[in-house]
């Protein structure tokens, strides 16, 4: 099994945005909250692929991950898609406990997030 | 309840479930009238449910205690209030929000106006009030009544606390202070506290006044870590309303989405035929789909993750869609139809559910009583819950007997709907206590049919001699006469202090109609899928809720019974029926017309009249409608602009989520956690 997973390709047909989360490092309700508004602006214009650093994460709560859910509806129903990427021991901790880990993938990184490196490994 | 009290009440229930069990013992082993089955099986079948009801009602009252006083409210916890409105008077609403904003304990107040009334947000913002309404997404997409409602609101807020408050209620200042010490235990999940309704005169017609759940059975209730969440009154807190709504999304995400690309591909075949015969060159298109879809089930079968699925087959769409350099360019109308069958198919999978306005629902979407199944659920996740026996809300009663039947309705509609989708009885991770525990309000609605059956018997009786058991009167009466005597001893003691105590009986049974309807529609429900619309129920007196039309069913059967009663003694004088029975059987009659004649009063009530006093403080009154005043003179000034909204922000404040009209003034926390649209 590979260790490099990268994403479906998007970037052919999407421009790319980052957001940053808030400073404080928890995926909290509070975080999310703030969040909507840049997303909502980034992908009022159409299709964008939005993607999310989390790997200052060191504390999450079942609102962030709900809140990241719903803003990736919310993106996807534009015609794009959110991503995180980034090490925190946090997120993939609630992902795996809230048995996500089989719906949404965290990824390494940014360049995985973006679906730019060749391999693509099942 | 004291302990000396509790003690009492636990012998006689023991007392009462033992007599219970040799009367109906004796009852089936011996006096069941075979040849008469057609009603003799019936009744010892309700005798027998009647039973079930009486053990299940004394394991309520078994742990009824008294909880100590909460500990004082912690400072520092952020808490939301959410006063939830679709058709109510505007100045009603503002009534219960500006009482809202005036609690003590620091908090944010919003209006959540599924009516999206301008006024109402004219009013809110006069106030200071938030307001929250549904936005954009919400088009064309399922509304799921009071819980998409809150649902909506708790994406847009960020309190660890959420109190929920129906138009009508309104708090007094120190509500929140007097439950949130109650959060300090982890565990807990929500405090509820009893509704109580200030314009029910004392003798209540209605039985609207529910002294005896909100107290000794809510008590009960509690005891045994099962008190029910009722939709108002009520504190949550986020985190488990949140994690509940991702338990139930992963656990259904991996089926929804197998369900979704198999429908997909249906769709996309049934699309490819019609293609053959209207448009043949639009075929390779729907063939390219048509094997994403199947590629995309093969990602599925091997466990892939759900959301690269989808987004390749996004992109294996786009695909198939683009412009062909060697094919001529599709029929405008063919290739629009394409896209949209396409995406029909995309929203129907995409596990971020984009089919629906909202990709997680905290609050339970699948029945009209929302608050019963998301509070089973939670305790079901292992979450407690608190009922605090302190009345802190004022709210209202229906006034006429026809908003108060459609009010039941609803109630005993949206729990039978759990009973038949989701029964206490199979879901796991509740006690057993607490699988009993909601069975009692479930199976309390069955008592439609066993009145049925009691009305039916002694008419039966009455009018063709038929009697329903094979016994000797006075084994009969040394029988059932303990029974029931302990069973009324259990009640009234266990009940003290309540009032209304015969009134809920009388409406347990006279409501049968109700009941009935009730159950056939929550089981047609979740069996035969009929769609059951939520009726708001009416805060202000309908001038057609009165009247004897609306308790048909009832006056019917107590014409049914005089008459079978006077043909009973015909018969009896005249020799044809032995006396002992009839006498029995009139007793019965006169036992069923006291419990039938509370729906005939509550037919004829008009209102409380003067007897009752709106307690909500004259300032308060006063600025309500003061602020209902300011919205309609704006509203109407504005009538050419559709909504007012623009000429009273600056342009560029203009938020992009039209969800959040405004926040509320001086919120206790920094507005970039509390105002979406700040930067």
């Amino acid at each position: 099994m590979a260790t490099i997973v990268s994403a479906p390709d998007l970037t052919l047909t999407h421009p790319v945005t980052s957001i940053d989360l808030p400073t404080g490092g928890r995926l909290d309700a509070a975080a999310v909250l703030a969040l909507r508004g840049p997303v909502a602006a980034a992908v009022a214009d159409g299709p964008v692929l939005v993607l999310l650093d989390v790997s200052g994460v060191d504390g999450v709560s079942p609102s962030g991950v709900a809140g990241l859910l719903d803003l990736l509806r919310v993106v996807r129903s534009r015609g794009g898609d959110l991503r995180f990427f980034g090490a925190s021991a946090a997120v993939r901790h609630a992902f795996t406990a809230l048995r996500l880990d089989t719906v949404a993938r965290i990824y390494g990184g940014h360049d995985e997030a973006r679906g730019l490196l060749a391999t693509r490994a099942s | 309840m004291g302990s000396s009290r509790l003690a009492a009440v636990r012998l006689l229930a023991v007392v009462a479930v033992a007599f219970g069990l040799v009367y109906i013992g004796w009852r089936w082993t011996g006096t069941v009238a075979w040849d008469a089955w057609w009603i003799a099986v019936p009744l010892v079948l309700a005798e027998t449910y009647s039973l079930g009801e009486t053990v299940l009602y004394a394991l309520t009252m078994w742990n009824a205690r008294r909880r100590a006083p909460a500990p004082p409210a912690p400072e520092g916890l952020s808490v939301d209030v959410f006063v939830t409105t679709y058709n109510e008077p505007v100045d009603l609403v503002l009534r219960t929000a500006i009482a809202a904003r005036d609690m003590t304990y620091p908090h944010a107040t919003w209006i959540l106006d599924d009516g999206n009334r301008a006024e109402l947000e004219v009013a809110a913002s006069r106030v200071g009030i938030g307001y929250i309404t549904r936005g954009p997404e919400w088009e064309g997409r399922p509304r799921f009544a009071k819980a998409g409602n809150v649902n909506n609101a708790l994406f847009r807020t960020s309190g660890d606390l959420v109190a929920i408050l129906d138009a009508d209620q309104v708090p007094e200042p120190r509500f929140l202070d007097r439950v949130l010490g109650y959060f300090d235990d982890e565990e807990v999940a929500f405090v509820q506290t009893p509704q109580h309704f200030w314009n029910v005169p004392p003798n209540d017609p209605l039985g609207t006044q529910a002294e005896l759940f909100y107290g000794p059975i809510q008590q009960g209730k509690d005891g045994w870590g099962a008190a029910f969440f009722c939709g108002s009154n009520a504190v949550l807190r986020r985190e488990a309303l949140m994690a509940l709504g991702l338990t139930r999304f992963s656990r259904d995400a991996r089926g929804s989405m197998r369900a979704a690309l198999r429908a997909g591909r249906s769709r996309l075949q049934d699309l490819l035929s019609q293609l053959a015969v209207r448009e043949p060159t639009a075929m390779p298109v729907a063939e390219q789909a048509l094997a994403a879809v199947r590629r995309a089930e093969g990602q599925f079968r091997r466990g892939d993750v759900l959301t690269e699925i989808t987004s390749e087959l996004r992109a294996a769409f786009a695909a198939a869609l683009a412009p062909r350099p060697e094919a001529a360019p599709l029929p405008e109308e063919v290739a629009g139809e394409l896209l949209e069958e396409l995406d029909g198919v995309l929203e129907l999978v995409d596990v971020a559910r984009t089919d629906q306005a909202l990709t997680i629902n905290p609050l339970d979407t699948t029945t009209i009583t929302e608050d019963m199944a998301t509070a089973m659920h939670l305790h079901a996740m292992g979450w407690t819950s608190v009922y605090h026996h302190e009345v802190l809300v004022h709210g209202l009663a229906p006034e006429d007997v026809g908003t108060a039947l459609s009010q039941r309705l609803r109630w005993a509609t949206g729990s039978m709907q759990v009973f038949f989708r989701d029964n206490p009885l199979m879901v796991r991770g509740l006690t057993l206590a607490q699988r009993l525990m909601y069975l009692g309000t479930m199976t309390s609605y069955l008592s439609g049919f066993a009145a049925l059956v009691y009305l039916s018997a002694p008419v039966l009786f009455l009018t063709v001699g038929i009697f329903p058991l094979h016994a000797d009167p006075t084994l009969f009466f040394l029988h059932f006469i303990p029974f029931f005597v302990a069973c009324q001893l259990l009640f009234q003691l266990s009940g003290r202090g309540s009032r209304g105590l015969w009134r809920g009986q009388q409406m347990s049974f006279a409501l049968f109609p109700t009941w009935i309807a009730a159950t056939l529609s929550g089981a047609s429900a979740v069996f035969l899928g009929k769609h059951i619309a939520f009726s708001v129920t009416s805060k202000t007196k309908q001038a057609t809720g009165t009247g004897y039309r609306h308790v048909l069913p009832q006056v019917v059967a107590t014409a049914v019974l005089l008459v079978a009663s006077a043909i009973g003694v015909a018969r009896m004088l005249a020799g044809e029926a032995s006396a002992p029975a009839t006498y029995l059987t009139l007793a019965w009659v006169v036992v069923d017309l006291a419990l039938l004649s509370a729906a005939l009063r509550a037919a004829r009530y008009t209102g409380p009249g003067d007897s009752v006093v709106d307690p909500t403080p004259p300032s308060v009154a006063l600025l309500a409608a003061q602020a209902v005043s300011d919205g309609l003179d704006s509203n109407d000034s504005n009538d050419s602009n559709g909504a007012g909204l623009t000429s009273l922000l600056d342009p560029t404040d203009l938020p992009l989520d039209l969800t959040v009209r405004h926040a509320p003034r001086s919120s206790p926390w920094p507005p970039s956690s509390a105002h979406p649209t700040s930067p």
